[in-house]
């Protein structure tokens, strides 16, 4: 199994943020903590875009290599998790996150910062698999229910996909060309722009 | 015998008024010492050498499947790392891939 991996397809999101609420309502997110986030670039502009980002699950995670206290750790299937038992709510992760999953919640009087909260792909945390502990703390296991993360299953128009990488990657590229567009949705061009000084 | 060669034989008064003092003096070390044992009390440190209580715990792995009843979904098995991988891939492929549901599935279609 390839690792596990999301995919937002910015020609399918409309902002519905069904996923953003999908989340919060499986995991009893706290006021104020978002896991996951609709982004819209050039909002209200006829052609906008917009794209679900939450915790990538980094192959190479920056915010396990800044944690102070080393408390994150990826499973078999490449999903990056922490032990709220041993993070300290230092920020650190925040800083170095480039999509700025690591969440914290500031309830309290003066805005006191808790610890770390993050997408889990919905696989829970270091406590026994679906446990009450890890229900409190991390949210519903439900890798280890057999399901997929609920923002990819609830998303109604499929736009946000979730799920092994491979099997992911492939049902992009049959969208991609079943709807004829290629070049420009998918592949180097995309992901890295277009060399400078040449013209197309 | 003292160092002079003397007996140390004192008459009774006199023993009771030299030990006096000396135990007073003993009460008040007694005191001071205790006064500060409890005043610097506060002063001491937890241990925050990284211990058991910090070490990451191992976390089970998601084909073991979970310990809440009812919710796991069917079509794999509990413990079977080829089943739970089966399930993960078939469950992506049959919710999120409506052209592999529907006639217009591109049969035909090959990555770039």
């Amino acid at each position: 199994m390839a690792r596990m991996k999301f995919l937002c397809d910015a020609e399918r999101c409309i902002e519905c943020n069904g996923c953003v609420t999908a989340c919060k309502a499986e995991h009893d997110v706290p006021w104020g903590v978002n896991r996951r986030r609709v982004v819209t670039l050039n909002d209200g502009v006829p052609g906008e875009k917009s794209i679900s980002v939450a915790c990538m699950h980094c192959s190479d995670a920056p915010c396990m290599a800044v944690c102070p206290v080393d408390c994150f750790y990826r499973t078999e299937e490449g999903v990056v998790l922490h032990d709220k038992d041993i993070c300290i709510g230092c920020g650190y992760c925040s800083y170095a996150c480039p999509f700025g999953a690591p969440q914290f919640p500031t309830n309290g009087t003066f805005g006191l910062r808790g610890k770390m909260d993050k997408c889990t792909f919905c696989a829970g945390g270091p406590e026994a698999n679906g446990s009450e502990a890890e229900n409190e703390k991390y949210g519903r296991n439900r890798l280890a229910e057999g399901k997929l993360p609920a923002c990819a299953e609830m998303c109604s128009t499929k736009a946000l996909l979730g799920g092994d990488g491979d099997v992911v990657a492939d049902i992009f590229r049959t969208r991609v060309l079943q709807r004829g567009k290629g070049s420009e949705v998918w592949g180097w061009g995309t992901a890295y722009g277009k060399p400078t000084g040449t013209k197309s | 015998m003292s160092a002079h060669g003397r007996s140390e034989t004192l008459i009774p008064e006199r023993a009771a008024r030299r030990a006096t003092p000396i135990t007073a003096r003993g009460a008040l070390g007694l005191l001071m010492a205790a006064t500060v044992a409890v005043s610097l009390a506060a002063c001491g440190e937890k241990p925050q050498t990284a211990g058991d209580s910090n070490a990451k715990k191992a976390d089970a792995k998601a084909w073991e499947g979970s310990t809440a009843q009812g919710y796991s979904v069917d079509g794999w098995k509990a413990g079977d790392k080829d089943s739970w991988e089966t399930q993960m891939k078939a469950r992506a492929q049959r919710g999120q891939n409506e052209y592999s549901r529907s006639a217009a599935a591109p049969s035909d279609a090959k990555p770039q």
